[in-house]
């Protein structure tokens, strides 16, 4: 192992017990290939309480800790706390607008994460007017972005990530169809990494897209979503 | 097949739990449609095929789904 902090990341893994075991393999060589494994939103198919069990099974349990954030399929069943119950008692640590700190090495690896939600890109997204369903669709993007920037902000760490599961830039979404960008990602998750010192930004839920882009501020983000980097997991070396 | 059920097809493989796929993509052809994208699990190809049987018995469905392979990257990317 090297002396940089080697970071794993998958998203979109979607798991139910059909699932369960495919990634155990992989996942047993962690420990040799890794320093924290994240998981990129969309655990799970429909967000119930049994496919939590399955992803806590699957999941939970390797040589290295594993850090997560929920996706938009993870909400679907309106059992968010209960998923994140099974998952914490599983061992997973799940962020929202919230951050952990892990100790690699004697370097502190900062983790800041939330889900995100979508808007669009800077000039081509929507916007908090008209329609009381548009207006919280928008607030909700904002206070989600806000909550990751002061999560980014407030963690005392060497190198810092930023997880989420909506893309915060268009590159990364090239492959999807053009008229649905404003359902991936907004640029307010860009302007939230951008705000602190972050050495690279993860997000999956764009199935089509493509691995790899830039904030406006240069941040490196790297879309993981399991259909795009088709293994297991992807591993990214940062050194502080 | 028109744009109308291309659009219930692309509905139907979100909403119905027992597919519950965003990620699939719908060409329309001549004589139906071919999904083409990639799943979980060998099983899940099937059930969409299934579910799809169902909901248009007329039409013709081909998969071109694959299941997203999980094997242990070999490479590190330094960032």
């Amino acid at each position: 192992m090297s002396s940089g902090v080697r970071v794993a990341a998958v998203g979109d893994v979607h798991v139910d017990r059909d699932v369960v075991g495919r990634y155990r393999p992989a996942l047993e060589e962690l420990g040799d290939k890794a320093d924290v494994l994240l998981l990129a939103g969309d655990l799970t198919r429909h967000g119930t309480a049994d496919e939590a069990h399955c992803v806590a099974e699957e999941f939970g349990n390797l040589a290295v800790p594993v850090v997560a954030v929920l996706g938009n399929h993870d909400y679907h069943s309106d059992e968010v706390h209960l998923v994140t119950k099974i998952l914490e008692d599983g061992g997973i640590t799940v962020l929202e607008q919230s951050s952990t700190v892990l100790d690699v090495r004697g370097t502190r690896l900062g983790i800041a994460g939330a889900k995100g939600f979508g808007g669009g890109f800077a000039g081509k997204c929507a916007s908090e007017f008209g329609e009381p369903e548009t207006k919280a669709f928008i607030h909700h993007t904002r206070d989600v972005s806000n909550g990751l920037a002061a999560a980014l902000q407030a963690v005392e760490c060497d190198v810092r990530v930023a997880l989420m599961h909506y893309s915060p830039v268009p590159d990364t979404l090239v492959g999807e169809p053009l008229e649905i960008y404003p359902f991936l990602g907004s640029y307010l998750l860009a302007q939230a990494v951008d705000s602190a010192p972050t050495a690279l930004a993860v997000h999956g839920h764009a199935h089509a897209g493509t691995e790899r882009g830039a904030t406006p501020g240069g941040v490196k983000v790297r879309n993981v979503a399991h259909p795009v980097i088709k293994q297991a997991y992807n591993v990214y070396e940062l050194t502080p | 097949m028109n744009e109308y059920t291309e659009g219930e097809v692309q509905q139907l493989l979100t909403e119905d739990p027992r597919t519950a796929e965003q990620g699939i993509r719908v060409v329309r052809t001549d004589d139906g449609v071919v999904l083409v994208g990639e799943v979980e699990s060998p099983e899940r190809c099937a059930q969409i095929e299934s579910v799809l049987h169902e909901a248009f018995p007329g039409l013709k469905v081909r998969c071109d789904l694959g299941v997203t392979r999980v094997g242990v990257p070999q490479e590190v990317e330094q960032i």
